[in-house]
């Protein structure tokens, strides 16, 4: 009898023993067991990787826009840019033009994202490349958009405004392609405007009814008026009611709260937009920038 | 995904797109199906009615530009009818009623192929 099970638990180690010899001299080859992890694992890695290559383009992104506000005698000035995704594309910038003159510029690239992201880049050349040419708002628009029709696909386009502060002439010169007018507070005739001049947003059309539609505007300024330009993504913050913003509201709030610096402003609005929307998502990108004449 | 439909009818050689609900990134590839089926029917007298629809965003916007030369070339248009004032308001400060004929109803529109 013990015989017998001595011979069954040699036999067992034998083979157990073999086996493991076997396993040994194959040597597994480590890139054979790829084919053993699941599906799901590489589709998790590829989403990593592609979530790191859009924090570099926020990153590379960020750097295009402005890291600091222009600092002149007289004037304060605030900004905000809140995109919706790692990237998006409102754009935003400041040009010195010398002699106390300086140009602002506020555009809303058509649709969000990747491609927004590099239109809003293409904007950006476009823009800088225009701006030392002429003072004028007009100019620099019309020279844009013939710019951005000829460069980029049909349907896709980008609303925008270009101004001009001169702090000597105490004048605001600007133009608007197709964007959200401009919300003015003039402190001296104690009101509030929204001023909307003609004109049609960029890449809409190749640059005959462009040019002869666009207004240029011009307004005179005074201490204590302020400024406020904003991208969409602002005024149509839904909330869960699919009720939006709007701009009577944000009127509303500059005009009721006069006597705020640019930053308290801005702050101040931004606040009202997080009460507002309260847990809903942000669906598009979101810029202000307000200038108040000190 | 929002809720977004296209229904046609014609009356002879123009053709009523009634477009209802939300028009965004991930809806428009519909309407530029419909666009697409009527180039390639070879109707170029297009009306485009928005009586039901909600939501435009600029992606729904950029699919008619993206049609509109094609079309005119062909010595047809589109043209587009009964907007809701909310949505009215972002073609006019885009500018488009410069481009494009924007009228209160599908009739008023059809006269302007006339």
């Amino acid at each position: 009898f013990i015989m017998w099970n001595g011979i069954i638990i040699f036999a067992v180690l034998a083979v157990l023993i073999g086996i493991a010899v076997t396993a040994w001299n194959k040597k597994i080859d480590p890139n054979q067991l790829k084919q053993f992890v699941p599906p799901y694992i590489h589709r998790m890695k590829e989403r990593e990787r592609i979530k790191k290559e859009l924090e570099i383009a926020r990153k590379v992104q960020l750097s295009f826009l402005p890291n600091e506000v222009p600092r002149y005698p007289g004037i304060e000035v605030s900004t905000v840019c809140i995109p919706a995704n790692e990237v998006g594309g409102d754009y935003f910038d400041f040009i010195d033009l010398g002699d106390d003159k300086f140009g602002v510029v506020i555009g809303d690239v058509s649709g969000k994202g990747i491609p927004a992201a590099f239109h809003m880049t293409l904007t950006k050349g476009f823009l800088k490349a225009q701006v030392k040419e002429s003072y004028s708002p007009r100019d620099v628009l019309v020279k844009m958009n013939e710019l951005f029709y000829e460069n980029v696909r049909r349907g896709n386009f980008i609303s925008m405004i270009y101004g001009v502060f001169d702090l000597k002439d105490q004048s605001f010169t600007f133009s608007r392609a197709g964007h959200n007018p401009v919300i003015i507070r003039s402190d001296q005739k104690q009101k509030i405007e929204q001023l909307c001049p003609k004109g049609i947003a960029l890449g809409l059309e190749k640059g005959a009814v462009f040019g002869r539609f666009i207004e240029e505007m011009q307004i005179k300024i005074s201490k204590n008026d302020m400024f406020v330009l904003y991208t969409d993504g602002v005024s149509e913050a839904m909330n869960d009611d699919k009720i939006e913003f709007g701009e009577d509201r944000l009127e509303n709030i500059v005009k009721a709260n006069s006597y705020l610096s640019a930053k308290e402003m801005i702050e101040l609005i931004q606040q009202k937009i997080r009460d507002f929307v309260g847990n809903t998502a942000q669906h598009d990108d979101m810029t202000m920038i307000i200038v108040k004449i000190l | 995904m929002e809720m977004f439909e296209v229904g046609r009818s014609d009356d002879g050689d123009i053709s009523i797109l009634y477009i209802k609900g939300y028009l965004d990134a991930h809806t428009a590839p519909k309407l530029e199906q419909e666009l697409q089926n009527l180039i390639d029917e070879g109707k170029y007298k297009i009306i485009v009615n928005f009586n039901e629809l909600s939501y435009i965003s600029s992606a729904g916007l950029g699919v008619f530009m993206g049609f509109i030369e094609t079309i005119r070339e062909k010595e047809g248009d589109i043209k587009l009818s009964s907007m809701n004032p909310k949505i009215f308001r972002v073609f006019d400060l885009l500018g488009f009623p410069t481009l494009y004929d924007i009228l209160d109803t599908d009739e008023e529109a059809k006269k302007k192929f006339a």
